[in-house]
């Protein structure tokens, strides 16, 4: 079992709900207005100086099939980004049980 | 940004809350009322009482003092002004503003109504008017033909102004000039005399014989019936059949002594139309009435008159406020149209981005279309001030669009989507543009709250510009973002330098201003490195735009060329309507004879004024279609009368905001006339010496040649004659009394018995008039005895006005102006004026236009400290510093002296307009300051050193700063180039707005980083050393 966070700029909402559709991912928690910044990217932290928010969403996998679809559609719109900033972000990390 | 982001997430919604706005915006527009300038409510109450027959020194002791006693002790009073003329009584009362002028007109009323038992029995009841704009016609027309003067003014009272009358919207029809009908019954005073009677019998037959007295109800079985005498005569015939008196059984009828004639009355006014006389119709509207649509209304009765009109009666509009009105609408619109079209070609160059352009155009309509709803709301018109105002904001408007979508493109520009680019510049410039938005709220609203009558009429521009930067900021903050998010393409960026020519000019145009700004980079660089150099620079500019300012003359209002003028004439007393009418006639012909005349219109004892009295008014052609100017063709006419002798002449332009009044006004007040006269004389030499003054004139009036009837109290109690017997008699031959009316149709007319002309046309024949005596001769008639036998009858002199002020005597010394400003005069006059040496009592004041300007500026200064005082919370608190703000606010002092040297360069003066320009450029300079010294603190906030922030800052707000800039400058080019006719009065403004923003941008590029850094040097110096003394201390 996999869990994966994802993490974006809340501008992207609606195409990251598109690709959940599209994959039948209907599981997950969603955090929404998280501030954050990430490696040589700008921060958003929501004021003036840095603007923008980002979400989080956290899905949790039995099996990797649809793990897999949804970073090739994840890796998909990074492609389609100018810049680095843009880019979608994934951590992956093993899950040890679900009750 | 949560509006921005609300409405980038749910467009719909966003595009819903500004149609909203736009709808009920519309809705607001059709209802609002047209008018020429706003509904001031002035505090004035004008008391006018009439005593026929008094002379000025009479009417001033038994009438004008009382009631000016009476008034004084009413609450508020600011001053009183009085006249006191031939049967006339004027007492002007002015209140404070703050009063309410319906509870002063209550006041004055009450306290009039408390000494009406002192006043002479015989006045006519005081009439109490408040100033109200509606008071004054909208339109005149002039009614003549080839008929007698008694038939048109007939067929004007009857038909014409019957139907005008019953036009929606008309108050009132005054009829002015003409000859109105009057029965006259003309007494012999010889058989008079030689039947034994006085005048007083003849009135008394005339009111008893012609009578019509209900006599109560009876009652015929169940029904009540009227019972009514009727002697009244149903011609003018059988007046002669009155029996006036039967002595000895043989009755004298009328016919012995008098004869009854279906006359006119005796002409005392007089108007003409282009040469030709004609009867005069002055329309008022109804209180509250909107005049364009009541002359429209009546125009469109006119028009239906005209074809049912005899051949030989035509009527002429001699003049139409309401085409002023939309004239002058239609300019305004006209500049606010061409503003706002050059404002979005200015962002088109510098975007070259139609999608962007158009978005940011959108700002424009939706902001002033949503204001309508505020000026609906608070009763506002649509009148030349609340116009203005939107065409002034025109440049302003689109100011925080410009803003808004400048940095969504350059987030673009950095690889950012549209949707992402939306919100983040949006977040990003949000404190820049609402702190731009707020200093000029900040500063338009002081001047809405301006004290004094220029503050009112100054109140619905400075709540129409704020609450219209309000509405901008809102669409900047909605519609903006969410149409940016949907509709920018990055395709769209790409400029073609290979494209058609408009395509290589957008291309090289945005390389020239990238070149520009690479090179202005460097120069800031430079300017941050000689900080001291770039300030003593600044202390320069400001120290000099002072030197400029004392080059500029000053005026209460600019004048303007409307093609319009007023020349008012005083002809030498005594004078009599013929001899005026004559003196009025040369400067006619005079005028007609010039082809840019189109109208006189010519206006002799109009009201209650005398027949020496007369105004022309004088209309010309078009702008375009004449080679003279107002003013050429008023200093031409000015020349022409200097050879008519007999005669005072006074040049004034069409009623504007400052008055009708001639502009230099000097009131010499005291309690002696002929101590106050060799003071006024020389005031008036003074003023005469200073260059550019002409038809100068004091209110003396020349004396009035007079016969004073003295009574000898001892003979008249031998014959038991009272002066009030001697008056009243006196009265009833020669001005006549109004014994009865006689019943024409529905129209009730006078009855005059008076002396016939030819034994009251001099003082012969005054001698040799009779009065009755107390006493009875033997057969029980009572004695007539010559008045030359009870009284002394001499020539003499009388002033024939006589002027108070505040319940002193005053003559007033005042003078038009020609090739000088009011405040050059002034000046040139001060020290001369100040060096006459006045007793106890006396006093030398300056009144009218120079005193409405001295106060004015003072309240302008005033708005101008609290706006500056507001424009300081306002960044304050937006920029969370005390010390901030400061950088920013020095832009204020650069844009003084653009504003100096483009006035300069005008040939324009320092005026309200001027000024009010200035106040407004306190708001518009912190701008460029506010979107430089924003980003250096983001930019700083990220991490950069304060001299690369700057470095950075400078040049990425260059575009935003000159587009914006560029926008409000085009944006008023067709205001301060007074493009249409008659608007050079608001032409100062523009372009003192125009020149402070070239000033004030230019400069602020430089010396406000500059003084950031050094107002941050100390903020950091000082927190320093606050911090080495706590640790000094632990």
């Amino acid at each position: 079992m996999k869990a994966v966070f994802i993490i974006y700029h809340d501008v992207l909402e609606t195409r990251l709900t598109h690709i959940l559709t599209q994959l039948q991912i209907d599981y997950f928690t969603k955090w929404e207005g998280v501030k954050g910044k990430g490696h040589n990217t700008d921060a958003h932290l929501g004021s003036r100086t840095f603007p923008g928010l980002n979400s989080v969403l956290l899905v949790a996998f039995e099996e990797e099939q649809s793990l897999n679809k949804l970073i090739a559609a994840l890796e998909e719109v990074n492609k389609e980004a100018l810049r680095e900033d843009d880019h979608i972000r994934l951590f992956q990390i093993p899950l040890e049980r679900v009750i | 940004m949560k509006l921005a982001d609300v409405s980038i997430n749910k467009p719909v919604f966003a595009t819903m809350m500004i149609m909203s706005l736009v709808v009920l915006g519309l809705f607001s527009f059709l209802k609002l009322n047209v008018d020429l300038y706003p509904n001031v409510d002035i505090p004035f109450v004008i008391v006018t009482t009439v005593l026929p027959g008094a002379g000025p020194e009479q009417i001033e002791t038994d009438v004008t003092k009382k009631i000016e006693d009476a008034i004084n002790t009413v609450n508020g009073v600011d001053y009183i002004q009085s006249t006191s003329q031939e049967n006339v009584s004027l007492v002007i009362v002015a209140f404070k503003l703050e009063i309410d002028g319906k509870v002063a007109a209550q006041d004055v009323r009450e306290k009039i109504s408390a000494i009406r038992a002192d006043l002479p029995d015989d006045i006519e009841a005081p009439i109490i008017q408040r100033y109200d704009p509606a008071s004054f016609p909208i339109m005149s027309l002039a009614v003549s033909g080839n008929r007698n003067e008694k038939e048109i003014t007939e067929y004007t009272k009857n038909i014409i102004k019957k139907r005008l009358e019953n036009v929606p919207g008309v108050g009132n029809i005054e009829l002015v000039g003409g000859a109105e009908r009057e029965i006259g019954i003309e007494v012999d005073a010889a058989k008079l005399e030689s039947y034994k009677l006085s005048i007083q019998d003849v009135i008394q037959s005339v009111n008893s014989s012609h009578v019509e007295i209900p006599g109560g109800n009876i009652i015929q079985g169940k029904s009540q019936v009227l019972l009514r005498t009727m002697a009244k005569f149903k011609n003018v015939e059988e007046f002669n059949n009155i029996i006036v008196a039967n002595p000895q059984g043989k009755p004298v009828y009328l016919r012995d002594i008098a004869r009854a004639v279906d006359g006119v009355k005796e002409q005392t006014s007089l108007t003409r139309l282009n040469g030709k006389n004609a009867v005069g119709l002055n329309i008022l509207k109804q209180s509250g009435g909107n005049t364009v649509d009541v002359a429209t209304a009546v125009n469109k009765e006119l028009q239906k008159l005209r074809k049912e009109l005899p051949s030989d009666i035509s009527i002429v509009t001699a003049q139409d406020n309401s085409t002023f009105i939309k004239d002058s609408i239609r300019d305004v619109l006209f500049d606010i149209i061409y503003g706002g079209l050059l404002a979005i070609i200015v962002i088109y160059l510098f975007l070259a981005n139609m999608r962007a352009t158009i978005i940011s155009a959108l700002a424009l309509p939706s902001s002033i279309i949503a204001s309508f709803i505020m000026m609906y709301a608070l009763n506002f018109t649509l009148n030349v001030m609340s116009l203005l105002a939107l065409s002034l904001a025109v440049g302003l408007l689109i100011d925080d669009a410009i803003v808004v979508i400048e940095n969504i493109y350059r987030h673009m520009q950095m690889g950012e989507t549209p949707f992402e680019a939306a919100k983040s510049a949006t977040e990003e410039i949000g404190l820049a543009v609402m702190a731009t938005t707020f200093t000029v709220v900040a500063v338009f609203v002081p001047v809405a709250f301006m004290p004094g009558i220029v503050g009112r009429f100054f109140y619905q521009f400075g709540m129409t510009v704020s609450v219209a930067v309000i509405v901008s900021l809102f669409v900047a903050f909605s519609l903006t973002p969410m149409l940016s998010s949907r509709f920018l393409h990055k395709e769209d960026e790409a400029l073609n330098r290979n494209g058609n020519i408009w395509d290589k000019f957008l291309y090289y145009f945005n390389h020239v201003f990238e070149f520009f700004s690479g090179k202005y980079q460097t120069a800031l660089g430079w300017a941050l490195r000689h900080r001291f150099v770039v300030i003593a620079a600044a202390i320069l500019t400001f120290v000099g735009s002072f030197y400029i300012f004392g080059l500029l003359g000053s005026q209460f209002f600019p004048e303007s060329d409307r093609g319009e003028f007023y020349i008012s004439i005083k002809a030498s007393a005594g004078s009599s309507l013929e001899q005026t009418s004559s003196l009025c006639s040369k400067v006619e012909d005079f005028l007609r004879s010039k082809k840019e005349v189109v109208t006189t219109l010519t206006k002799i004892g109009a009201g209650n004024d005398p027949v020496t009295k007369a105004t022309i008014f004088v209309k010309m052609t078009g702008l375009k279609e004449r080679k003279l100017t107002q003013q050429q063709l008023m200093n031409l006419t000015r020349e022409f009368t200097k050879s008519i002798p007999g005669a005072r002449f006074a040049y004034l332009l069409q009623a504007d905001v400052g008055g009708n009044d001639k502009p230099l006004q000097y009131s010499v007040r005291g309690d002696d006339i002929s101590k106050i006269k060799p003071i006024a004389d020389k005031v008036e030499q003074i003023v005469r010496k200073c260059k550019g003054t002409v038809d100068v004139d004091n209110s003396l009036e020349l004396s009035k040649p007079e016969i004073r009837i003295t009574l000898n109290r001892e003979k008249a109690n031998d014959v038991a004659v009272n002066p009030y017997v001697l008056a009243s008699t006196v009265r009833a031959m020669v001005d006549g009394f109004v014994a009865a009316k006689y019943q024409s149709g529905d129209e009730q007319i006078d009855i005059r018995v008076k002396l016939q002309k030819k034994d009251r046309s001099d003082q012969a024949g005054i001698r040799r008039l009779t009065i009755k005596s107390g006493k009875d001769k033997n057969d029980g008639t009572k004695m007539l005895i010559p008045i030359s036998e009870v009284a002394n009858i001499e020539n003499n002199f009388g002033p024939s006005q006589i002027n108070r002020y505040n319940r002193k005597k005053e003559i007033r010394v005042d003078a038009a102006l020609d090739g000088s400003t009011l405040g050059e005069v002034v000046n040139e006059a001060k020290s001369e004026i100040e060096q006459i040496p006045l007793e106890a009592g006396y006093s030398i004041k300056i009144v009218g236009e120079a005193d409405q300007q001295a106060e004015s500026f003072g309240n302008i200064f005033l708005s101008l400290a609290l706006a500056i005082i507001f424009v300081y919370i306002v960044l304050a608190a937006q920029f969370e510093s005390f010390v901030y703000p400061f950088s920013i606010m020095l832009a204020l002092p650069m844009s003084i002296i653009g504003a100096a040297l483009m006035l300069w360069i005008f040939g324009s003066s320092v005026s309200v307009m001027s000024l009010i320009g200035i106040i407004m450029l306190m708001g518009l300079a912190t701008k460029n300051g506010i979107l430089l010294v924003d980003y250096a603190n983001v930019l700083r906030e990220r991490g950069l050193p304060r001299y690369e922030a700057l470095l950075k800052a400078g040049p990425t707000r260059l575009r935003p700063i000159l587009m914006t800039s560029f926008a409000m400058i085009f944006g008023m080019v067709p205001v301060a180039l007074a493009l249409s006719e008659g608007s050079e009065f608001r032409a100062p403004m523009g372009q003192a707005v125009i020149g402070g923003i070239i000033t004030s941008t230019f400069l602020t590029l430089f010396i406000v980083p500059v003084v950031y850094t050094v107002l941050d040097d100390y903020v950091s110096f000082d927190a320093l050393r606050r911090l080495r003394q706590r640790f000094r201390r632990k």
